[in-house]
């Protein structure tokens, strides 16, 4: 049975993914994350478990947001549910003790306690949004900053536990949908391009070795020698510069080879509407086929809030939820297709 | 034409381990063998020179005879010299102070910069805040002589000698 907290996130999707915003049927949502830490205490990788049990409730005590779940309190479905939703991080996921998490604003804020930093807070907005998202993020940093003594130099910035995020403590990335690069082969050299520049590109869903989806995480690498605000525009203009050449491979796509995407885009539909058993694979894979459509005009019946509304509640750890309990893969592609059947 | 997924990275051929991101023709005889490998073991074959951006334990120099390294504990955490190498993340915000001077060059390696120029703690002291503030101005300086707007230039001259007058 899963943790009554739930309850609200396993009725409603998400605003991030409520398919509206600039670009939204591309560009899935915009995230921004600080990472923080207190003077006076060791990073979380250097503390003993009761003593990050001390960090968490000196946090809390000094914030006015009192709604932080301890992370002990959920159950390890109800914590691959929390990592399907994006609120908390693969790593952290597998910890018990002594850690942190909220949920605010419709899952547009969300904070993790004792992750690889002290605080982890994040934002995130439906479609290309940056600037909302971190305006937002900002307000929240500047509250927390006035009653929380960070760890802070005036020479390399707010000192986080891994070097990488030194300096800002700010990573900005935007949830991508890239099927007219990957379908003409041209993807390789756009990352080739966003390495060149300082960006950090990898598969949303992915074991490493593939990409499912066409959906691609854009991000900043660099955190140190910049401002927070450069970070964002930066990052802003280099996704429309990828959606600018998204959508020149896509009229090649569609001048040269019309009626085998349109029969693409077709039997994905039918697959979903008319599947028995559906992996998570096939339906990111066939999902990706149907957004394209919708994209592109050619399904007009979908609407891309509800395509967006499958793609999170037809997760392993979401399905599993939604009956209260542990089921198999095999039962798990059973109720997907049901569940893809009835609501596409 | 594949609709639905590509293989972006690929695992490398010899350690099974980092993604591949070179790719090699290997010609043996008639037969021609493609080879996906990791830059590190792209150098190890004598393919390539390794440069790796998060391998940070080379930015991080080890000398074992130089006595100083090995002295090199953070008084606040616990953390020797060799265990940053071997982790790659500090243990606390000592550690900065601590092992300053060894780490300057991972972040000029890393971010390409060794200042900060973002975003300020709200309670923090006057004087970092003028600091920052010469900082930024001196940034924009820069830019304004290297654009020949000798104007501007002379406005932000002006500003930087304000705020360093400043107590």
């Amino acid at each position: 049975m899963g943790n009554k907290k739930l309850n609200t996130l396993l009725k409603n999707p998400p605003n991030w993914i409520d398919g509206k915003g600039r670009f939204a049927e591309t560009i899935l949502s915009s995230r921004v994350r600080f990472a923080r830490n207190l003077k006076q205490f060791n990073f979380p990788n250097r503390t003993k478990e009761d003593e990050l049990d001390e960090i968490m409730n000196f946090i809390i005590s000094h914030i006015n947001y009192k709604c932080i779940t301890s992370l002990s309190e959920f159950s390890p479905l109800d914590k691959k549910f929390l990592v399907e939703r994006r609120i908390i991080s693969r790593e952290f996921s597998k910890k018990t003790k002594g850690r942190g998490v909220g949920i605010w604003e419709g899952e547009n804020i969300g904070l993790m306690l004792n992750e690889n930093d002290h605080i982890r807070i994040h934002s995130i907005c439906s479609g290309l949004n940056l600037e909302l998202a971190y305006e937002k993020l900002n307000k929240l940093d500047d509250e927390f900053s006035e009653s929380l003594p960070y760890a802070f130099s005036s020479k390399l910035g707010y000192l986080t536990a891994c070097p990488t995020n030194t300096g800002t403590g700010l990573r900005a990335s935007v949830l991508v949908h890239l099927p007219g690069l990957v379908h003409s082969e041209q993807i390789k050299k756009i990352l080739e391009m966003l390495h060149k520049d300082g960006f950090l590109i990898k598969g949303f869903y992915s074991d490493g070795t593939m990409v499912e989806g066409n959906l691609f995480q854009i991000s900043n690498q660099v955190t140190l020698g910049i401002t927070e605000e450069e970070i964002i525009d930066k990052l802003h203009k280099m996704i429309l510069q990828v959606i600018g050449y998204e959508n020149n491979a896509r009229e090649l796509l569609l001048s040269n080879t019309r009626a085998q995407l349109e029969d693409k885009i077709w039997r994905a539909y039918s697959i979903l509407k008319n599947a028995r058993l559906l992996s998570n694979e096939e339906f990111i894979n066939l999902s990706s086929a149907v957004r394209f459509g919708i994209e592109l005009g050619i399904l007009k019946k979908v609407s891309l809030q509800n395509l967006n509304k499958l793609l999170i509640f037809t997760q392993p750890a979401h399905l599993q939820e939604s009956i209260g309990g542990m089921i198999d893969s095999t039962e798990r592609n059973v109720k997907r297709a049901l569940y893809v059947r009835k609501n596409l | 034409m594949y609709l639905y997924s590509i293989i972006l990275i690929m695992l490398c051929d010899i350690c099974h381990k980092n993604d591949a991101t070179i790719s090699y023709t290997v010609v043996v005889g008639e037969k021609k063998t493609k080879l996906h490998l990791c830059e590190e073991c792209a150098a190890k074959k004598g393919f390539i020179k390794a440069f790796s951006l998060m391998n940070i334990q080379e930015f991080i120099p080890l000398d074992p005879n130089e006595p100083e390294v090995k002295n090199l504990i953070c008084p606040k955490c616990g953390l020797t010299y060799k265990e940053l190498r071997e982790q790659a993340e500090f243990g606390c915000s000592k550690c900065y102070k601590t092992f300053e001077r060894k780490i300057i060059p991972l972040f000029q390696k890393i971010h390409g910069s060794t200042q900060h120029i973002g975003k300020l703690v709200c309670i923090s002291a006057e004087r970092d805040k003028k600091e920052m503030k010469i900082f930024k101005f001196k940034k924009r300086l820069d830019k304004a002589i290297k654009s020949e707007s000798y104007e501007e230039a002379a406005i932000i001259r002006d500003e930087i000698k304000k705020w360093e007058t400043k107590n």
